[in-house]
């Protein structure tokens, strides 16, 4: 999942994407991204142009044709595309092909793994000759995101196709909001660590009373309460996350993840028959040191900046704590208020629980003895 | 915990606070996630349609491709491709074909003395950089060259009229008529319409029709368009009207017809048409707008919200190339949209100073309005005073203006 995901966090509210196409010239984006990858977009319709997508000259360029043809792509994209690092010429390969799209249709993305390091302290120079030749009106934007995620944005043109990248400080402040966005994006694209957290706040609007679900009286108590399980939790993690990213602790990555799918196979247990009725804090506590070795194998994909590591091990924590929150604040009070249905105790609670115990089996199984269940 | 009691009553803050948080998830999905890359999932997805054009002219273009493999240079096969890829920009929309022109005339785009077809393309293609000042001497040197040629002098009198020079459009309408009478009544006739003769120059425009070939829609699609237009800045709606639909009976799509009709329709509270009109015609920024204008007036919150996005998220592409072209969309999408129009009123005051179009005249006079600048307003005032433009459309903007003190 990490790995799958690496490549492609980094994006610009600039371009949000849209299904329509625009009256908009040709562009390409090359995004320096702050795991030191390369990313290019370029339109299909310019590749079209350029060396020719649709084969079988039908109007249409299907996936197949893309593909078909990545080797020229990348051998035309990568022709004209020139990078160097202090100086030295810094060659480009292409690791990843895949599709996106911008305002004015698909884009080909090309991933790109270059041979030299693109850490912000670098002076880069670039050299872009893609299809001026063809298209004098057309630009690459490159949009440099390696100091955050509001990124700085030049342009390449038929008149200015070298750029130059000084080397940049990377500021605290901007390391600190950076990652507190990383950590908000990783809480919400972790479906394991979601599923932990709704598990605990579904049950947490109900009280177990003669062997019963029964719910809750008043808003303020219960939410309080549920927010000290839930800090404890990232309390938990926060620490085995210092622990795991300054190398002080490692564990291996597969018998972690197979102790987080058990994590929530235990709390998924918890909700039909509750064992562990208070004291859930406690319950929090413990899975969350866990949780924290997960987070950290992701944090490290990340390349953290050695200069900036107190800010960044800070941001990532305070943003997976403000995801958290968010999740409780938008659930909580919807399941307050339908607490007292017949509905929320049967499909929602038992329904939710039943569903999480089938997946989080699988992951435990798939993890335990490193095999795919579902391709 | 306590005990159970059944208590109903749900503090407000945790209704408003959910909605907050709904929000803020959105607006951080949204920014995080949309645009990320994907495989698709089967070898047959499509992803990209090409215009239709180019398959029914490939062999067209491979001949052209061809000869220019053999001859680098050749001036016809060079006009001859930018030609297709100018008329394909110009159906699509899509400024990209204008860029592959622009090459292919690459080896005499700084040339002080190109061929004539070079000069001829050169300016309809800096005209579309709004790069007025290059077109027109373009166009002055080859009318000098060929005194004979209707599509020079038409194309300079278009420049010149768009750029509010009426006088030295009429000039250029002169001289395109002793080559066609025909293009040189439409010429003069438009610019009559804007010089204070509109209705006569509804009247000629009228006897023009019936002298028009059956073959030549786009020339009958021409004029219906012109006679509306008038008609509409007239006041008179129904005439007008009738026009339009005779513009849009005939089987041509015209995304200029199309926008003036949405803004026809629009003025008279009409948004379910534009809607019926535009659903599928997104690909245009300037329809799009009229879209998310058609939405707001139809009180369909969603959709509004949708094609707003949609808009911002192309203006923001054009900024991040440094672009200025669309300066007069995102004038009138600030305006109908936004609450601080004091940069609208910039973009509309830039606007005005490349093109005076009718259109760019009431977005500035709007826009001033809007901001309380009535010194600006007084300016559009006294332009269209000492044209004589007539427009009916102008009178209760106009009316907005008080009147200046005596000092």
């Amino acid at each position: 999942m990490k790995r799958a995901l690496s490549g492609i966090f980094t994006v610009c509210c600039l371009l949000l994407s849209l299904n329509a196409f625009a009256h908009k010239p040709s562009d390409s984006y090359l995004f320096l991204q702050t795991d030191s990858s390369l990313r290019w977009d370029l339109a299909l319709r310019d590749l079209e142009q350029a060396i020719g997508l649709d084969r079988n000259q039908d109007g249409q360029v299907t996936w197949g044709e893309v593909k078909q043809q990545q080797a020229a792509i990348s051998a035309y994209a990568l022709s004209r595309l020139q990078l160097q690092q202090d100086g030295q010429v810094c060659t480009l390969s292409l690791q990843r092909l895949q599709i996106d799209e911008h305002t004015d249709g698909a884009y080909a993305v090309l991933l790109l793994q270059p041979r030299c390091s693109l850490a912000a302290n670098a002076a880069l120079n670039f050299k872009y000759q893609l299809l001026f030749d063809i298209d004098p009106s057309h630009r690459g934007v490159l949009l440099d995101q390696r100091a955050g995620i509001a990124a700085s944005s030049m342009i390449f043109s038929k008149e200015q196709p070298e750029l130059s990248l000084s080397p940049q400080q990377l500021t605290r402040w901007s390391t600190l909001v950076n990652y507190i966005n990383e950590g908000i994006y990783h809480i919400w694209i972790g479906l394991d660590h979601l599923l932990f957290i709704s598990l605990l706040i579904l049950p947490s609007v109900l009280v177990v009373k003669d062997h019963r679900w029964q719910q809750v009286t008043a808003f303020r108590p219960a939410l309080w309460n549920l927010l000290k399980v839930i800090t404890a939790f990232t309390v938990a993690h926060s620490i085995t996350l210092c622990l795991a990213v300054l190398e002080v602790v490692s564990l291996p990555s597969r018998w972690v993840e197979s102790a987080i799918a058990v994590s929530i196979i235990v709390l998924a247990l918890n909700i039909f028959y509750p064992v562990i009725k208070h004291n859930q804090g406690w319950l929090a506590f413990g899975f969350g040191l866990l949780h924290g070795f997960g987070f950290a194998s992701v944090l490290m994909e990340l390349e953290l900046p050695q200069a900036t590591l107190v800010q960044a091990l800070l941001g990532f924590n305070l943003g997976v704590e403000l995801g958290q929150l968010m999740l409780v604040l938008l659930v909580f009070p919807l399941a307050y208020l339908l607490r007292s249905t017949k509905f929320y105790q049967v499909p929602i609670l038992y329904g939710s629980a039943a569903l999480t115990l089938v997946l989080a089996s699988i992951w435990l199984v798939e993890r335990a003895f490193d095999t795919t269940l579902f391709a | 915990m306590k005990p159970v009691v059944y208590k109903t009553s749900l503090p407000r803050w945790s209704f408003i606070g959910s909605i907050f948080c709904v929000l803020i998830l959105g607006t951080t999905l949204n920014t995080r996630l949309q645009a990320a890359a994907y495989t698709p999932p089967s070898d047959q997805t499509v992803l990209t349609v090409l215009p239709d054009f180019l398959l029914s002219h490939s062999a067209e273009i491979r001949s052209f491709k061809a000869r220019l493999q053999a001859e680098p240079h050749s001036v016809a096969a060079s006009t001859g491709l930018a030609r297709l890829y100018i008329d394909l920009g110009r159906r699509e929309a899509d400024p990209r074909y204008y860029g592959y022109a622009e090459a292919l005339l690459s080896p005499w785009w700084t040339a002080s003395q190109p061929p004539p077809e070079v000069l001829l393309l050169r300016a309809l293609l800096r005209q579309h950089q709004h790069d007025y000042a290059a077109a027109l001497q373009d166009l002055q040197q080859l009318v000098q060259q060929q005194a004979g040629s209707s599509q020079a002098w038409l194309t300079l009198a278009v420049v010149q009229w768009v750029q509010g020079d009426y006088a030295a459009a009429k000039q250029s309408c002169k001289a395109l008529a002793n080559s066609s009478t025909w293009y040189g009544s439409v010429c003069f006739s438009q610019v009559l319409s804007f010089t204070g003769e509109a209705e006569r120059a509804y009247q000629l425009q009228l006897s023009l029709l019936p002298a028009l070939p059956q073959a030549t829609p786009e020339l009958a699609q021409w004029v219906q368009t012109n006679l509306a237009e008038i008609a509409w800045r007239l006041g008179q709606l129904s005439k007008a009207e009738q026009h339009f639909r005779e513009a849009l009976a005939i089987e041509r799509q015209d995304h200029y017809l199309l926008r003036v009709y949405s803004d026809f329709l629009l003025s008279q509270q009409r948004s379910a048409e534009v809607i019926r009109l535009l659903k599928d015609k997104t690909t245009d920024d300037a329809l799009l707008l009229r879209l998310a204008l058609a939405s707001q007036q139809a009180q369909d919150i969603e959709a509004t919200q949708f094609y707003r996005q949609q808009l911002q998220a192309r203006y923001q592409a054009a900024y991040l190339r440094k672009s200025k072209l669309h300066q007069r969309d995102e004038a009138w999408y600030l305006l109908s949209f936004e609450e601080n129009s004091q940069r609208a009123l910039e973009l509309a005051q830039a606007n005005w100073a490349e093109q005076k179009e009718a259109e760019d005249t009431a977005l500035l006079l709007r826009a001033a309005l809007a901001n309380q600048d009535f010194t600006t307003a007084r300016k559009v005032q006294m332009w269209l005073q000492q044209n004589q433009q007539q427009d009916t459309r102008l009178d209760g903007l106009l009316a907005q203006i008080p009147k200046e003190q005596a000092s």
